[in-house]
């Protein structure tokens, strides 16, 4: 159990396995590889919080956000998360908010192994997918 | 920035185990070929530059969070 404390989420109590190594970090955030993920409330959201730092990211499981999305767990994934085997992976998008509208991040999806507690943000190179991808499509009402 | 004239055909070595190599010209555009060990990424600079941006946007917004206006957005989206 650890604790961290959050000016954005407040204190947080933390299992182990909520914790996860990102050996190279998230795309663009240096020096940052250790984050926990814990659900955000009466949400389907999650949020990547970084352990020693005020930074975090909030996370979309992907199936939340698009239907017929797949792409290749290439045997670099496999090393890099030490994937016991290609389903032994969550997949999540970033999700950026601008002007009351929420968009994901399709090209750079983050993937979690739970087994190795290992993380990596993966840029999706043989597909044309968007980087800022609206969810209004999604929203029924 | 180091600077190098190649022709068509002709490659370049970064490190040891990095190619590249010009396959072809067309008009403006230039055909590069890469062979890189599987941990290198490579990657056009602009989709590269788009990711960080994206990411540093994301994080960037977790200080609005209080904002109920947010909140609710996320409440109330339904997947």
């Amino acid at each position: 159990m650890m604790q961290i404390n959050s000016k954005a989420y407040g204190i947080l109590e933390l299992k182990e396995d909520q914790i996860y190594h990102f050996e190279t970090g998230m795309i663009g955030v240096s020096d940052i590889y250790q984050y926990a993920l814990f659900p955000m409330e009466d949400t389907p959201f999650f949020v990547l919080h970084g352990l020693q730092e005020e930074v975090s990211f909030i996370l979309l499981p992907v199936h939340e956000a698009v239907n017929d999305y797949g792409f290749r767990i290439t045997d670099e994934i496999i090393e890099d998360l030490t994937l016991e085997s290609p389903d032994d992976v969550g997949v999540m998008l970033v999700v950026n908010i601008q002007q009351n509208e929420l968009f994901v991040n399709l090209m750079a999806p983050v993937l979690l192994a739970p087994h190795s507690q290992k993380g990596c943000q993966y840029i999706i190179k043989d597909q044309d997918l968007p980087i800022h991808y609206s969810l209004s499509m999604k929203e029924d009402d | 920035m180091l600077v190098l004239r190649r022709k068509v055909g002709e490659t370049v070595m970064i490190g040891s185990n990095i190619q590249v190599q010009i396959l072809g010209i067309d008009g403006d555009q230039i055909k590069l070929g890469f062979l890189a060990p599987k941990d290198v990424q490579i990657l056009r600079q602009e989709l590269y530059e788009g990711i960080v941006a994206e990411n540093l946007a994301a994080k960037a917004q977790t200080e609005h969070l209080q904002q109920e206006q947010i909140l609710n957005l996320l409440k109330n989206f339904k997947g």
